[in-house]
């Protein structure tokens, strides 16, 4: 596995080669999820462990569900508020993202995007559209290090007075974790698990990805990149969850130190990692941190792909640069 | 250790494994305990119809926190069982002595919830050039974030059926005086299934 790691990407051999096995793809939290089985017949046991994980999280953890522990969490802010385990290890790997990253991926924006308007599931915010109703003055956002006042117990969470919880940045990349995990113990041969886009292997040997901006630019010949990858690759990008609302266009992707959306140069990054989780804390951080994420990644070791508001690309530590079969028009092969 | 039937708790060590941005190996006790629901998914079937009718989400809810409650508790136990193995009886084969030991103490704490669900699946018949496509029935369950559930499974290797809608039947007699009726000629065997087109590449994108 180590000698894995230390080259988790390649430039993937052209054309894709066929990939043999099974794939099961559905909607849950809000996005798609996908898993594949080099073996055929462990689909169903890879399936039946990648759902469990992700309802058991979407119990806990949904801040759209009125009844979950999570939004029971947020409306007793400032109070102890018995919760599930389960919610209490999600917010732990939440505090530690927020730890590692100085509060740059921060747990506590769950009160600036419902501002926003980001209150309920995003295909009922679109279709609100104008009519989202928006606070004429609205909370400042919660101190970068709001976090540290976060307390848990084994069963029991509280977070400070006038902040809410929202485990974006984390939550999906940990269901990747935890189903990879499930994986390992059932004794399942070489698998990939994707909830939304952020994906990890499991096995030996590399799965042939295609690394995208969003999820309709994959057929898009020219605005694609295809790359052999071990362990977990994570994109985030200000493209995809959009809405409007008070005649603005609006993102989920919130700078902590302001509560407004992100403004920085990138508008997506892609980073490879062991873990899903750390693919995707490194991927919203190097957004936030905008014109620093370069110096910040290259500290960090960690393969990247970066994408600019005019779609340049620039790799970092040693992100495969293969160029493209089918540039695009404008004659950029990684546009 | 050995388990009865009753369902592991996939998440007995969750709380205190995973910390997140730790290295993979903080996920390999939960991934001890989360796996042992693999051994038991073939005896689960879902019929998300029937029980959204008959049971409404919130007691859904419940009744998975009350697994998991169970869960935890028994693994509590279960782990102050180990811990209490005879001295000097270290590594594997003391903790499996005391494993053994732990199940046959074991108590029940409580009757342990059951759920029965089936899985209906509707199976779409191959077009002519193309592959099957499974894809489960059923309304969405209507928790946040989850749309209708389609699961499509592209096998990769298909089964064949043939069907002869012919019939080979031979009369006639030796007498000569009716004549053979020329048995009829069987339906030519269906063509082979095509191949099943490859999926496309996994992707990586904002979603």
């Amino acid at each position: 596995m180590s000698t894995l790691l230390q080259r988790p990407l390649a430039a993937a051999t052209q054309p894709a080669p066929v990939m043999a096995g099974a794939a099961a793809s559905w909607r849950a939290l809000g996005t798609t999820v996908e898993v594949r089985t080099e073996r055929p017949d462990e689909i169903e046991c890879a399936t039946t462990l990648l759902g469990q994980v992700l309802t058991d999280v979407a119990d806990v953890a949904s801040r759209f569900d009125p009844d979950s522990d999570l939004s029971r969490v947020n409306a007793a802010a400032g109070h102890w508020v018995e919760v599930d385990p389960l919610l209490v290890s999600a917010v732990r790997v939440a505090l530690d993202a927020a730890a590692a990253t100085d509060g740059l991926v921060h747990p506590l924006l769950g009160r600036p995007m419902i501002e926003l308007g980001y209150d309920a599931d995003l295909t009922q915010v679109r279709r609100r559209g104008e009519l989202t109703p928006l606070p004429h003055a609205p909370a400042p956002a919660p101190a970068v290090d709001a976090w540290e006042d976060v307390a848990l117990r084994e069963d029991a969470v509280r977070i400070p007075a006038g902040t809410a919880l929202d485990l974006g940045a984390t939550a999906k990349a940990w269901c990747t974790d935890l189903a990879l995990a499930a994986f390992r113990a059932a004794g399942l041969h070489r698998a990939l698990v994707s909830a939304g886009g952020d994906l990890r292997t499991h096995g030996p040997g590399a799965w042939t990805v295609r690394v995208a901006e969003r999820p309709g630019d994959a057929a898009e010949a020219g605005r694609t990149q295809l790359v052999d990858a071990t362990g977990a690759l994570a994109t985030s990008s200000v493209l995809e969850r959009r809405w409007r609302a008070a005649g603005t266009e609006r993102h989920h992707l919130l700078d902590p130190r302001t509560g407004q959306p992100l403004t920085g140069p990138w508008r997506t990054a892609t980073v490879a990692a062991p873990t899903t989780v750390l693919a995707n804390v490194a991927a919203t951080q190097a957004l936030v941190l905008g014109h620093d994420a370069l110096a910040h990644l290259h500290a960090t070791g960690l393969a990247a792909r970066l994408v600019d508001h005019d779609g340049r690309v620039t790799a970092v530590n040693g992100w495969p640069t293969t160029p493209l079969t089918d540039p695009s028009p404008d004659g950029d092969p990684h546009a | 250790m050995t388990y009865s039937s009753a369902t592991r708790d996939r998440f007995r060590l969750l709380v205190s494994a995973l910390t997140g941005l730790g290295a993979a190996g903080a996920l390999v006790g939960t991934a001890a305990a989360a796996g042992v629901a693999a051994r038991e998914h073939d005896e689960q079937q879902v019929d998300s119809t029937s029980a959204d009718t008959t049971q409404s989400r919130a007691q859904l809810r419940e009744q998975r926190q009350a697994q998991r409650r169970y869960e935890r508790d028994l693994a509590a136990y279960e782990a102050a069982v180990a811990a209490r193995a005879e001295p000097g009886e270290t590594g594997e084969s003391g903790a499996g002595r005391a494993s053994t030991d732990a199940a046959a103490r074991r108590v029940v704490l409580r009757q342990r919830p059951t759920a029965t669900r089936t899985t209906t699946v509707h199976v779409t018949a191959a077009a002519e050039a193309g592959p099957s496509q499974v894809t489960a029935s059923g309304a969405a369950a209507g928790a946040a974030g989850q749309g209708t559930q389609t699961s499509t499974a592209q096998t990769g290797s298909q089964s064949q059926t043939s069907t002869q809608t012919g019939s080979q039947t031979q009369t006639g007699s030796q007498s000569g005086s009716t004549p053979a009726t020329p048995a009829p000629s069987a339906a030519p065997p269906p063509p082979p299934a095509s191949p099943t087109p490859p999926p496309p590449p996994p992707t990586t994108s904002a979603s």
